[in-house]
């Protein structure tokens, strides 16, 4: 399979390359990336899902492209509603609205944090339901559930949990008005419901971080990150509720695409159009779900406060815990781009892949409006995270898109090879990296050499234009799911 | 039971290649293999319960399977002590699971998330065995 360079940060996939394709593939990455990622069998899923009906312009793929299921990791595909587009459940994954966040606090690391991160890192642990399966923070009756699943973060803010700001710094406010929670099925709400308020399992975490560069003072001081600042990155995602809805949708997917003849190269790229019923009631059940994964990820965040307050004896207001911004990497959107020179309504697929809106844009809370979106990449564990900033070239490069991590590199199987629990888990405590695991023997399939270089990944969004990079933060203390 | 499975390689998720005499086989080592992933194969254990899916095809009565499975384990916070399938085609499979309480066990899961249509294949081979391959979200 060959790659066309295009720019330094930029490769094409041309049309042909897989039959069927409608647009060409456009990968963003530094070379060595590229020729991964071919070797990888991730640039043929970028051809594959350049086949789905309606997609304009080119099926992009971030700079932490990888090998997935269906879509490639870090892919990203718009459809047009108008040219016969489609939305594909398997573009958004199981974890609907998986995402990160970002907490800041006025606590210096050296002043005020070095001493206790050991119990600070032990009772996050403590609090912090995780591991596969798992009960949550919050008991939920029916009525309850229809209420997370329709006003995401506004519902704990109801019941007195967290602070009305943070829903200002999540994206979309926190909730999804389009959501639908009728289309959320029985078995989606027994498997997931009771788990709301936990960090599941597998690459999901929370990392206490110290803010060690920053490369932009004027964004940075919008954020109110500085040097020396402590923070607390947190990764989770939608829990068994999003997983059945995904599974739901995509049997009745499959078996809709096959009725209407829409051939795929892969059946995980099944679709349904965008006007048939189908499309409209998975998007009313996924945006469902993704209220669900904010709701989760702020009843997290009460956790942590909770967390610092019992290790610092002052508040969490005291203590400045605010919410930087929250933001999924796994979601589709109707957003407004240009295609072609005039404005369209899409349907823009983010699997493993940041929206990165630039400064002015309408959907930006005001704190970030003449700065750009914040956008929160963790690094693998024990290498540094970073915040990033959209900008305006992402826009039309990319349908407002960046890369959403590290990117893994090397298999589950491989990675348990290279070294063991004990000897990773002593060589981050080597680099003064506190470690609380649920699943310790597990621990080496999220080893740092699994992954790429997150500081590449960045550099390349930046010159690629999808991104600039504000912040590097490196991991003090690690609570893995 | 003496299907079997072995764990395939991916990048980010986890993949079964599974063998048996029979496709109902297939399906036992299938489930066999995905609750040694979750950590929550103890044989032996639990109370039987029927379970029946169907699907258009066999590849499809698979992922409807696991998933199945999956659901099952999650939503009674359950172990599986084991599986017989009866039936495993024509759209429709028919088996009992062994479903155990997980209680206070920690269990060392590599976290799945569903089945996937990635790379599907449940057939036949030429030798009359069965095979299939599944990827799994992980």
């Amino acid at each position: 399979m060959e790659l066309e360079r295009v720019e330094p940060f930029v490769w094409r996939v041309p049309v042909g390359t897989v039959p069927g394709m409608r647009v060409p593939g456009i990968v963003f990455a530094t070379e060595e990336m590229a020729t991964k990622a071919v070797e990888d069998r991730a640039v043929e899923q970028v051809a594959n899902v350049a086949t789905l009906p309606g997609i304009v312009t080119a099926s992009y793929a971030m700079p932490d492209i990888h090998w997935g299921y269906g879509f490639p990791i870090g892919g990203v595909a718009a459809t047009d509603p108008a040219r016969g587009g489609v939305v594909s459940p398997g573009g958004v994954g199981f974890d609907i609205a998986c995402g990160v966040r970002l907490l800041r606090s006025e606590l210096d690391w050296e002043r005020d944090t070095r001493e206790r991160i050991d119990r600070l890192v032990h009772t996050l642990g403590q609090r912090v339901p995780r591991g596969v399966g798992t009960k949550g923070r919050m008991r939920l009756s029916s009525d309850d559930v229809v209420r997370v699943l329709r006003e995401g973060v506004r519902f704990p803010l109801s019941r007195g949990v967290g602070w009305e700001e943070d829903a200002e710094h999540c994206e979309d406010g926190g909730v999804l008005e389009d959501a639908r929670p009728e289309h959320v099925s029985d078995r989606a709400v027994e498997r997931g419901a009771p788990q709301l308020g936990s960090l599941g399992a597998g690459n999901h975490f929370l990392e206490v971080q110290v803010v060690e560069e920053v490369f932009d003072d004027r964004v940075a001081t919008a954020m109110g990150l500085f040097v020396g600042q402590v923070c607390v990155m947190l990764h989770s995602g939608s829990r068994g509720l999003g997983h059945q809805v995904c599974t739901d949708f995509l049997r009745e997917v499959d078996a809709l695409s096959g009725s209407l003849g829409i051939e795929v190269p892969d059946r995980q790229l099944a679709c349904a159009p965008l006007d048939h019923d189908v499309a409209e009631r998975y998007l009313g059940a996924m945006f469902a779900a993704a209220n669900f994964a904010r709701a989760n990820r702020h009843l997290l965040t009460d956790a942590v406060r909770e967390g610092f307050e019992a290790v610092f004896r002052r508040s969490a207001r005291d203590l400045g815990l605010s919410l930087v911004y929250d933001v999924a990497h796994n979601l589709a959107k109707m957003e407004e781009h240009d295609v072609d020179g005039g404005r369209r309504m899409l349907c823009v697929h983010r699997k493993g892949a940041t929206r990165s809106f630039g400064p002015g844009h309408p959907e930006l809370p005001a704190r970030y409006r003449d700065v750009g979106q914040p956008v929160i990449i963790p690094g693998s564990m024990g290498t540094s995270s970073y915040v990033l900033v959209g900008t305006d070239e992402a826009g039309p490069r990319s349908f407002a898109s960046t890369c959403h991590g590290a990117g893994r590199a090397m298999s589950r199987t491989k990675a348990k090879k290279v070294m063991t629990a004990a000897e990773l888990r002593n060589s981050l405590e080597e680099r003064g990296i506190t470690v609380a695991a649920s699943q310790w023997r597990l621990l080496a399939e999220e080893a740092p050499y699994a992954y790429k270089d997150v500081s590449q990944v960045v550099n390349a969004c930046e010159g690629a234009g999808l991104s600039r990079k504000v912040a590097r933060l490196r991991p003090v203390g690690v609570v893995k799911g | 039971m003496t299907g079997r499975y072995e764990v395939l390689e991916h990048t980010a998720d986890v993949g079964l290649r599974l063998t048996g005499e029979s496709p109902q086989e297939v399906l036992e080592a299938a489930a066999e293999g995905l609750a040694t992933l979750q950590g929550a194969w103890f044989p032996g254990e639990g109370d039987e319960q029927p379970v029946e899916v169907t699907a258009g095809d066999l590849p499809g009565l698979l992922v409807a399977w696991l998933d199945e499975l999956l659901f099952l384990m999650e939503s009674r916070d359950a172990v599986i002590g084991g599986v017989s399938v009866d039936r495993g085609e024509e759209g429709r499979v028919v088996g009992t699971v062994r479903l155990a309480p997980r209680g206070d066990r920690d269990l060392e899961s590599v976290g799945v998330k569903a089945a996937t249509l990635h790379r599907i294949r449940f057939e036949r081979e030429t030798n009359g065995a069965w095979s299939a391959d599944v990827y799994l979200d992980v």
